[in-house]
């Protein structure tokens, strides 16, 4: 049988064509093969030198095809939170939720409990809120402090960074760039200067190295005096001011800010609406600023409650560590929190130093809540033991500064979480802390899926305004909860 | 047992949206098995083609679930009428099967994505979210593929009809392209289908270089960045400061950028590895001089659909208008183009906007004089350093789900810039600059130089190529998001 001219052409073509895609398919199985055997690597292989281990995903996982993501459990707890206050059906249990185990008649929360049944008069409870950029900006902890002092009384704004990156969302601030924040995690101060309770501390600087990105400290006072200019690599400043508006009307009676021993001249004016002076005060005319290592400058609380610009000014900057506006007496709760920030830094706090700002500072109730910077890095048992060990420590120094009992944790949706969550809720537990399981609470595995779909978090974890409501909203409750037992333990004893 | 059928019906029948996740193992496996058989077949194209067909069609199934109809009734409705329009011997008849045809496909793109945007519509909602005719996913595409076609053939821009339902079903179907484009024209794609073999170890060579570069683009750039910062600015700007909104105001366009072309390069590779050639989505916009150049560089195909469909035939029919003419063509043809991206007023105010600076620039076009290649004069910049600003802008607003949203990211933009702001940001997202900085590099280098990178991965053999594409994956899966992110495209 004769074959024509275009046959063969035809003919070759496909041979070339299945040819060529032969070569394909070798290519494309040796890679899958490669693939296969990347996932044999165990636990990743560690860079030399470096803390980078490069993994790949485990066999069990790269074949394991999921349809698609369901968690009902997720969906009615949305549907419960969404409802509002009204309805507990389908709210977590205590139980798995919310631990707060009594041993010999006593829970980590009585502490806080005992405080808010005193018959003291005037007494301030404070409530120390840390964590990461869930938090930063007072979110979630604003609506946390809502919640407790509309259930317990209180008013003001708590801790107030006078600088920091983050925008706050209960009161407007301006800070000069010149103004820094230090803190225990990402910009540490020098060896030797203690840290705030807060875990900040803030300077101000006369130069800025432009170019570099660096700040160099204070210069000496004949530098000190040039007006803001702006040379090719420096950058320098007559001075440094915050400037705050406060729209919430949440007064506050008394208005402090702190700061350490004063080496040089310091000079702090506050101004109010169309630059009215309300305080002026050189900080070096007190011996005493001289001699302690901690300090408190009591300013106007009642001329603040609006519009105020803080001014600072000297050779050498005293280290600050932000302003605390709080009412005389029932509850505040300080938002302490740094971004990126998954608390082993804490461990720098100087015990003796944050004791010392516990004079001012009745704190009675620490929330730590932590996890969303630690989970993506944790996938195995040792990892575990290791965050078991740094929070352990973590609530270690937390005790022996406050010497109090309360602790919670919290965390977002990571594959490592829930070994995590176990690691967390082991070490607050074995230290004789409260838990709060907010992973259980959002529904669990991949929980955080729906609640994004709901708009109540961002799909990286971080919640949105209405996810901080519902967040805010049930740890008071849970805390509520636990007050009413705790009432009638104490009722019944 | 019960248990095995309902594992292997989640894993592998159900519909998943999550398949085209990159890098999803399971849609390799899918494409690698389909291949082999496509490689086994190869003496027959019609046994090849119909397999590809069906894998399109599973495809597609996994996708959109019960969506598909939409799909099967637009390839009915629109074969027939084609084969209609050529065949009726009077003006009448073929405007009226042209009609016909248009109509169909507008109402189910109109049902599928613009109704449960009207205010009212929630029974509608409820009963269509149950059937999942609610947002089909790629129907945009398709209906304009396919209205493409049929256009084409009642202009008499394409001669005959296909007469091959099922090749015509393919090209509608064609599985790297349906979700998100490239928005293959009929003339070109189809003959294709028919044309004897034209794959060559060169182009599978090119196509596993377009799948890394693409998953490269998507997770080491795109998702990277969408994670680690973008995201949480659009989720939340209210916590954000202005060097913050200004710096997203910069990174905002390569995302978009990067997680579309990222996408277009794994469509463009996994279609030449079977053999087929589509044109390019993307030419180095932003280094366009003007707006208008950049539209000549950005979502290629879908302004070819506009000039083609809308623009071009508009402006002739108003070219009595002179340049008012022009001027309604353009606000028209970007209204529809901001519409067809969602039903959202974000998208139309996005559209309307660049037409307003489209149409500045047809009015400015002779006070900034022509551009010849590598002589532009320092004006010539400047416009084009404002251009890039106003893109930049608008993607500002594309990305946001509200207008709200991009108000605010404008007012924290307008706060102002503090270098100490901007110092912490590089101390905190020193990794996201780090990426952001390579995007800009990357896009900005010249074309040759991919051109010479890509001959010499053409140049290894099949066995080092998988190992250069190994070590590649490896370490693109360092830099990877813990959960990958939806391809932006996607939701159009």
């Amino acid at each position: 049988m004769k074959i024509s001219k275009t046959e063969r052409l035809q003919e070759r073509a496909k041979r070339k064509s299945y040819f060529a895609a032969k070569q394909a398919l070798k290519t494309i199985l040796l890679l899958l093969i490669y693939l296969l055997f990347f996932s044999f690597a165990g636990n990743g292989i560690a860079v030399p030198g470096t803390s980078l281990v490069l993994s790949f995903k485990p066999y069990a996982e790269l074949f394991t095809f999921k349809g698609p993501i369901e968690n009902t459990k997720a969906d009615a707890l949305i549907a419960s939170y969404l409802a509002g206050d009204k309805s507990a059906d389908g709210s977590p249990t205590r139980e798995n939720v919310f631990i707060n185990p009594v041993h010999d008649g006593v829970s980590p929360l009585d502490n806080f409990f005992e405080a808010l049944t005193s018959d003291a008069p005037h007494r301030l409870i404070r409530v120390a809120h840390y964590g990461d950029s869930q938090l930063e900006g007072d979110r979630i902890t604003m609506q946390i402090r809502e919640r407790l002092q509309k259930a317990f009384g209180g008013s003001g704004y708590g801790f107030v960074p006078i600088s920091d990156i983050a925008t706050p969302i209960s009161y407007e601030r301006t800070s000069t760039e010149n103004l820094i924040k230090y803190n225990v995690f990402s910009q540490k101060l020098s060896a030797g200067i203690p840290y705030g309770l807060s875990g900040t501390a803030y300077k101000f600087v006369y130069q800025m190295n432009m170019k570099e990105g660096m700040t160099a400290d204070s210069l000496r006072s004949d530098t000190a005096t040039v007006a803001t200019t702006q040379s090719d690599t420096i950058k320098r400043f007559s001075g440094a001011s915050a400037s705050f508006r406060f729209t919430r009307n949440k007064s506050f009676n008394t208005a402090s800010l702190l700061f350490g021993r004063v080496t040089g001249p310091t000079e702090i004016a506050i101004t109010g609406d169309n630059g009215i002076e309300l305080f002026k005060g050189s900080l070096n005319d007190n011996i005493s600023y001289q001699e302690n290592e901690l300090n408190r400058l009591v300013l106007p609380a009642e001329k603040m409650q609006r519009n105020c610009k803080i001014t600072f000014a000297g050779d050498n900057s005293t280290v600050f560590y932000g302003l605390y506006l709080d009412p005389d007496k029932d509850v505040q709760v300080d938002n302490y929190s740094i971004r990126g920030h998954s608390g082993n830094g804490l461990l720098l706090l100087n015990e003796q130093f944050s004791r010392l700002q516990l004079q001012y500072l009745d704190t009675k109730l620490v929330i730590l809540q932590y996890g969303g910077n630690t989970v993506p890095y944790i996938d195995n048992v040792k990892e575990k033991k290791y965050i078991k060990d740094m929070y352990s420590s973590v609530i270690m120094k937390i005790r022996k500064i406050i010497m109090a009992k309360a602790y919670e944790g919290e965390y977002r949706t990571y594959p490592g979480l829930t070994m995590v969550r176990d690691a967390l809720r082991e070490t607050a537990l074995e230290n004789g802390c409260a838990f709060w399981d907010v992973f259980e609470m959002m529904g669990g595995e991949n929980s955080i899926l729906k609640w994004s779909e709901k708009g109540l978090a961002a799909k990286d974890g971080h919640f949105s305004i209405s996810g901080e409501e519902v967040v805010a909203r049930e740890l008071v409750k849970q805390i509520e909860r636990e007050y009413a037992v705790y009432k009638k333990r104490k009722g019944d004893s | 047992m019960p248990a095995f059928f309902d594992g292997f019906y989640n894993a592998w029948l159900s519909k998943s949206p999550n398949l085209l996740m990159a890098p999803s193992v399971q849609f390799v496996l899918l494409v690698t098995g389909v291949y082999l058989l496509y490689v086994l077949f190869y003496k027959s194209s019609t046994v090849k083609r119909n397999l590809l067909l069906v894998f399109s069609l599973y495809f597609y199934y996994r996708l959109a679930g019960t969506g598909i109809l939409a799909l099967l009734v637009i390839a009915i409705v629109d074969y027939l009428s084609a084969q209609k329009i050529h065949a009726s011997p009077t003006i009448a008849g073929r405007r009226f099967w042209y009609v016909l045809s248009i109509t169909v496909c507008l109402s189910l793109l109109f049902i599928s994505k613009y109704l449960p945007a009207i205010p009212g519509a929630d029974m509608f909602l409820t009963v269509g979210r149950a059937y999942g005719w609610v947002s089909i996913i790629g129907i945009s595409y398709y209906v304009f593929k396919s209205i493409g076609y049929v256009t084409d053939l009642y202009r008499g821009v394409i001669e005959k009809p296909e007469e091959n339902f099922p090749v015509y079903l393919l090209y509608l179907s064609f599985f790297p392209s349906i979700v998100a484009g490239p928005i293959a024209r009929a003339r070109e794609f189809l003959p294709q289908l028919h044309e004897p073999e034209s794959f060559t170890q060169a182009k599978a060579s090119e196509g596993f270089w377009l799948i890394a570069s693409g998953i490269f683009k998507k997770v080491v750039i795109a998702d990277f960045i969408a994670v680690n910062f973008l995201d949480k600015v659009f989720e939340s700007p209210q916590y954000f400061s202005g060097t913050e909104g200004l710096i997203t105001l910069f990174i905002v366009p390569m995302q978009v950028f990067y997680d579309f072309s990222g996408y277009t390069d794994i469509a463009l590779g996994v279609a030449l590895l079977f053999g087929f050639t589509l044109k390019n989505n993307f030419n180095q916009p932003f280094r366009s001089l003007s707006v208008t150049d950049f539209w000549r560089r950005w979502h290629i195909t879908l302004l070819d659909w506009l000039y083609d469909n809308v623009y071009n035939p508009l402006t002739f029919s108003l070219r009595s208008l002179r340049t008012a003419g022009i001027i309604i063509g353009i606000i028209v043809t970007f209204f529809l183009s901001g519409l067809w991206h969602g039903a959202s007023v974000v998208f139309i105010v996005w559209g309307l906007l660049h037409a307003c600076w489209l149409i500045l620039e047809v009015l400015t076009k002779r006070l900034r004089g022509p551009v010849a290649p590598g002589k532009t004069s320092f004006g010539q910049k400047l416009w084009a350093a404002l251009s890039f600003l106003f893109i930049a802008a608008t993607f500002v607003l594309f990305k946001s789900t509200t207008l709200d949203i991009a108000l605010q990211i404008g007012s924290k933009i307008l706060q102002g810039f503090s270098l100490n702001t901007f110092q912490k940001w590089m101390t905190e997202y020193a990794a996201v600059g780090i990426v952001i900085v390579l995007g800009y590099v990357l896009h900005f280098l010249p074309n040759a130089w991919y051109g010479k990178a890509k001959n010499y991965f053409a140049g290894r053999s099949w066995y080092m190529q998988a190992t250069i594409l190994a070590v590649l994956f490896y370490i693109i899966y360092q830099f990877g998001a813990v959960s990958a992110k939806p391809f932006i495209y996607l939701e159009f």
